[in-house]
């Protein structure tokens, strides 16, 4: 079973992807808020960076 | 020869747990190094560089992995893309003079420094044509100006958004494309896989929802393609061309509108049946060897 965490903007739980990497972004199904995997054993998230102009490829 | 790759990151994107999960898959040791968290000293590089045999950069913000790249190459660190392949391509105006000078052919672009300059060199294009943000990426902030109004009112809006990059007005000749660009990555000039990018909008970028599909190399895309490689330094870049000349047959040719050197492959890795990352890593393998054995040259 996937691990969970608690989105830190509404409380709701957050399955997080198997192989869930830390620094990778998760999106909160109940409110759509945007989360960064601070840590996975426990999982952690935090809310994640906004857009930037610089940001890209 | 099992590496230590270092992987300059401040979000993990599809295209990093790819990269990662080949890496690890070949039996590498991957050291995730979070920009975000580490100072770098002009002397000596932080713990978190310790026995990496080789970086990625893969930083999502320009402007960090521009200054990232300079200092691993003060530090002695082989870095995936240089730092000189960096400044080549992360920077609109650098990119299309290298293109130029390197006789690629690139859409005609003037600079300008002032909102009434601006105008002009608009005005002398003609309607429509392009403006760009000078650094910036998946489409952000570029406009299509089809009036003198709009010319106008975006100019005005540009000169009051504050940073003094948005004062260098970077216009464009508009090209018209069969309603798709090209999209190849190459490591080194060498293409590893293509695909064309199609959407009703002008705009064909896959992060604004383009839809992709393979795309079959011809000879002459196989040529700019290395040439544009080799005008900004070489390393693993996604090459932007658009087919010029199309009236419902072959394109009379093509233009190189873009170098990238952060590329992101997810959506090429889905249209092909290529397995991109692991020609990612083969050439990084490669690449990692050859700095070995310069360095074990007396």
């Amino acid at each position: 079973m996937a691990d969970t965490a608690e989105c830190v903007e509404c409380g709701a739980e957050v399955a997080l992807p198997d192989d869930a990497e830390i620094g990778e972004i998760v999106d909160c199904t109940t409110c759509g808020t945007e989360l960064e995997v601070i840590d996975t054993a426990p999982p952690v998230l935090e809310p994640a960076p906004e857009l930037e102009e610089d940001w890209g490829e | 020869m099992t590496l230590n790759v270092g992987v300059l990151y401040s979000r993990i994107r599809k295209d990093e747990k790819l990269l990662l999960r080949e890496l690890r898959d070949r039996g590498h040791e991957t050291t995730k190094i979070d920009v975000r968290r580490e100072g770098f000293n002009i002397r000596e590089p932080p713990e978190a560089f310790d026995g990496v045999d080789i970086v990625l950069d893969r930083c999502l913000a320009t402007s960090r992995g521009l200054y990232i790249t300079q200092f691993l190459d003060a530090y002695g660190i082989p870095v995936i893309n240089s730092a000189e392949t960096a400044e080549l391509c992360a920077d609109k105006v650098k990119n299309s003079l290298a293109l130029q000078r390197a006789g690629v052919p690139t859409p005609n672009t003037e600079v300008a420094f002032t909102k009434d300059s601006a105008l002009e060199t608009i005005e002398k294009f003609g309607y429509p044509c392009v403006l760009k943000p000078v650094i910036g990426s998946w489409g952000q902030l570029m406009a299509k100006i089809d009036s003198r109004n709009a010319a106008e009112a975006i100019l005005e809006h540009k000169e009051q958004l504050g940073h003094y990059e948005h004062k260098v007005f970077y216009i464009q000749e508009f090209v018209e494309k069969p309603g798709r660009d090209l999209r190849v990555v190459a490591a080194d000039g060498e293409p590893i896989a293509a695909m064309a990018r199609s959407s009703d909008h002008w705009l064909t970028n896959a992060a604004r929802g383009a839809e992709t599909s393979t795309f079959e190399l011809d000879p002459e895309v196989r040529d700019l393609v290395k040439r544009a490689s080799d005008a900004v330094a070489g390393g693993l870049l996604g090459v932007d061309l658009m087919e010029t000349g199309v009236n419902g047959g072959d394109p009379e040719g093509y233009t190189v509108h873009e170098v990238n050197h952060t590329v992101e492959f997810k959506a090429l890795n889905d249209a092909t049946d290529v397995d991109v990352p692991a020609r990612v890593v083969d050439w990084i393998e490669g690449k990692a060897a050859e700095t070995t054995t310069v360095e074990a040259e007396p």
